[in-house]
C-alpha cells in the first residue's frame, strides 16, 4: 500500500517535473504539441510561448490579436486543440506581488 | 558550388527560395497559398500543411526554421536571449556596471526582422522627411546630415517600456523582460529639431512618426512591424537625436545601424531603428504599435486582471523613476567581512533623480547613497554606498530612487496593467554573509 501511494504521488508530480520537451523548440510534448508547433512557430520562435503564461481566454486573445494585426491565418479545427495545449501546459502560476529572487541570482548553497 | 544555409537563401529572396527548396509557387496576387509545391513541402515536413492556402509566400516552415543549432548575436556578449525570432535579449544587471553601456552589453529589442546586414550601405542610405505637417518632402543621405547640421553627443537612457514585465501577475503577454532591457550609451548625431526645422514644420504639427527598414515577422512586405513616435514638444527637445554612432563607433546592427532615433526617457520604442523616414503628422501618429494596447497603460488605475477596452488605454510618455544595482552581482558571498560596497545607476524618465537609498532589512530602514549628477539631461546617474551587515546570514540589498518631483520607487510591484509595462519596483540583490 505504501509503495502504491508513493507511485501515486510521483505520478501527480510528473506534469511539472518530468515533462518531455521537444529538443528543437523547447515546447512541452503533450496532446496538441504538433498543431501548436506547426502553426505558432512560423512567424516567431517557440520561446515566445515557453516564456509566457496565460489561461485559455488569455491565449485566445493573443491568437485573435495576431490574426487581426500580425497575419496569423485562421486555425480552424486546430484552434481548440492549440488552446487546450497552451492552457494546460502554459498556465499562469500565482507569484504574488513580489516573488523570491530566482535561483540564478541567489548565493550558492 | 557554395553551400548556402536555408535562412541565408530565404533572406536573399524568399519567393525564389520557395521555388528552389520546395518547388513552391504561390499566388502572385495574394502572395499566399500554393499553385505548386505543397506536396513537396509536405513530404519534407512529414506532414500536410493544414490551411496551406493561407500560408504566406517566402516562409521557412517552423519545423525547419527552428532547426538551426546554437545562437549567437554578432557583437554582443553575455546577453540573455528571451526570444530568437524576433530577436530579443536583455543584459544581466552586473553587466550594466559601466558608466556608459558598451555596445556589446546594450540590450536588443526587435518587433520585426532587421534588414540583412550586408544589404545596409551607409553611403546610399537616405532619410526622408515628409508628412501632412511638413512644408515639403526632403531626403538626406547620412553624409548630407553630417555635413549640413551641427553634431551633438549625449548619454541617453533607452529603456524598453516592458522592462520588468516578468514580475506582473496575472502575467502579461510579450517578452518576459527581467531588469535588463535598459542601457545608457553615448549617442552622436544631429538634432531631430534642426532637421525638421530645415524641412519646415507647419503650425498644425502634432506628432512625428518614424519608419525603419526592418520587415514584419510574417515577411509580408505590405506590413510595417512598428512605427511609433513622439509629440512635437518631445521631438524638438535638445537631446532628441538622429544618431549614426553609439559610443563613438557605428551603431551595432541589431541596435539600428546605420541610422536611428535616440530619444531618452521615454519607452525605447519611440527611438526607431534602421531609420529611413520621419513623417510630421497633424494628429497623434497612428502607425502600428501606437494604437490599441501597445505601449499603453490604463488611463485610470485598474485591479489586477482587469480587461481594459482600447479607448481606456493611454500612451506611455515619460518612464518612471528607477534604479539598478550593478555591483556586486546578485548572489555574492561575503567571507570574514561584514562591509559591502554597492553601486549602480538611477534614472527618472524626463526628470532627474534627487536621492537614492539602500536597505539591507527588506525596506524597514534606509540609508542614503552617494548620488552623482547626470553628465547631461536624460542620462543615468551613478550612485554608490557602503552597507554593513550586523551578523552572518542571508540579506537582500534593495535600492530605491526618488525623482525631482518627490516620487520614489515602490518596494512591491506598481499598478498592474494589461501589457505589463512600467515595472519600477526597487531592484534587489541577494547577499550571503558567512
Amino acid at each position: 500500500m505504501k509503495r502504491l501511494m508513493t507511485i501515486g504521488l510521483m505520478l501527480l508530480a510528473l506534469p511539472a517535473a518530468a515533462r518531455d520537451i521537444d529538443a528543437d523548440s523547447g515546447l512541452v510534448i503533450a496532446p496538441g504539441f504538433t498543431e501548436t508547433k506547426q502553426n505558432c512557430t512560423v512567424c516567431h520562435s517557440a520561446k515566445l510561448i515557453t516564456q509566457s503564461r496565460a489561461d485559455r481566454d488569455g491565449w485566445l486573445s493573443m491568437i485573435r490579436w495576431m490574426q487581426k494585426t500580425q497575419n496569423l491565418w485562421p486555425l480552424g479545427p486546430n484552434e481548440p486543440v492549440i488552446l487546450d495545449y497552451l492552457a494546460e501546459n502554459y498556465a499562469p502560476e500565482s507569484i504574488g506581488r513580489r516573488p523570491n529572487l530566482p535561483a540564478k541570482l541567489m548565493p550558492p548553497e | 558550388m557554395k553551400k548556402v544555409g536555408l535562412h541565408e537563401l530565404y533572406a536573399k529572396d524568399p519567393i525564389e527560395a520557395d521555388r528552389l527548396v520546395f518547388g513552391r509557387e504561390s499566388s502572385p496576387l495574394t502572395r499566399r497559398g500554393f499553385l505548386r509545391g505543397a506536396s513537396t513541402m509536405a513530404a519534407i515536413l512529414g506532414a500536410d500543411v493544414v490551411f496551406s492556402r493561407f500560408m504566406p509566400a517566402g516562409f521557412i516552415p517552423a519545423a525547419l526554421a527552428d532547426s538551426e543549432e546554437g545562437f549567437q548575436i554578432p557583437g554582443k556578449e553575455g546577453l540573455v536571449v528571451l526570444n530568437d525570432r524576433p530577436l530579443n535579449a536583455e543584459t544581466p544587471a552586473h553587466l550594466l556596471d559601466d558608466a556608459i553601456t558598451p555596445a556589446k552589453h546594450f540590450f536588443v529589442r526587435n518587433n520585426g526582422l532587421p534588414p540583412e546586414q550586408d544589404s545596409i550601405d551607409p553611403a546610399t542610405w537616405t532619410l526622408t522627411i515628409d508628412g501632412e505637417s511638413a512644408e515639403r518632402e526632403v531626403s538626406f543621405t547620412i553624409d548630407e546630415l553630417k555635413k549640413r547640421f551641427k553634431h551633438y553627443t549625449y548619454q541617453l537612457v533607452i529603456e524598453c517600456g516592458g522592462n520588468g514585465r516578468a514580475e506582473f501577475f496575472p502575467p502579461a503577454r510579450g517578452n518576459q523582460w527581467g531588469t535588463g532591457a535598459v542601457g545608457c550609451a553615448e549617442w552622436t548625431g544631429v538634432r531631430l529639431r534642426d532637421v525638421l526645422e530645415e524641412v519646415g514644420i507647419k503650425d498644425d504639427a502634432v506628432y512625428i512618426g518614424y519608419y525603419g527598414a526592418d520587415s514584419h515577422i510574417s515577411r509580408d512586405p505590405n506590413k510595417v512591424p512598428i512605427s511609433r513616435g513622439v509629440p512635437m514638444h518631445k521631438a524638438l527637445e535638445d537631446e532628441a537625436l538622429i544618431a549614426w554612432a553609439m559610443n563613438g563607433e557605428d551603431i551595432p546592427w541589431q541596435n539600428g545601424h546605420p541610422l536611428r532615433l535616440a530619444i531618452g526617457g521615454w519607452p525605447a520604442s519611440v527611438s526607431g531603428k534602421w531609420l529611413n523616414r520621419i513623417t510630421i503628422r497633424n494628429k497623434e501618429h497612428d502607425g502600428p504599435k501606437m494604437t490599441g494596447q501597445s505601449y499603453r497603460v490604463p488611463c485610470k488605475p485598474v485591479a489586477p486582471g482587469t480587461d481594459v477596452p482600447d479607448e481606456d488605454m493611454c500612451i506611455i510618455e515619460s518612464m518612471p523613476v528607477k534604479s539598478l544595482i550593478t555591483y556586486p552581482k546578485s548572489g555574492v558571498v561575503l567571507e570574514g567581512d561584514r562591509k559591502l560596497a554597492v553601486r549602480g545607476h538611477a534614472w527618472a524618465g524626463d526628470l532627474s533623480v534627487e536621492q537614492v537609498e539602500l536597505s539591507i532589512d527588506f525596506g524597514a530602514s534606509w540609508q542614503k547613497a552617494d548620488l552623482k549628477p547626470a553628465p547631461n539631461r536624460l542620462a543615468w546617474q551613478r550612485f554608490s554606498g557602503e552597507v554593513e551587515f550586523p551578523q552572518a546570514g542571508y540579506y537582500e540589498v534593495w535600492a530605491r530612487a526618488t525623482d525631482s518631483m518627490g516620487r520614489g520607487q515602490p518596494t512591491l510591484l506598481p499598478g498592474w496593467n494589461p501589457r505589463g509595462y512600467l515595472n519600477n519596483a526597487c531592484h534587489r540583490i541577494a547577499v550571503k554573509v558567512s
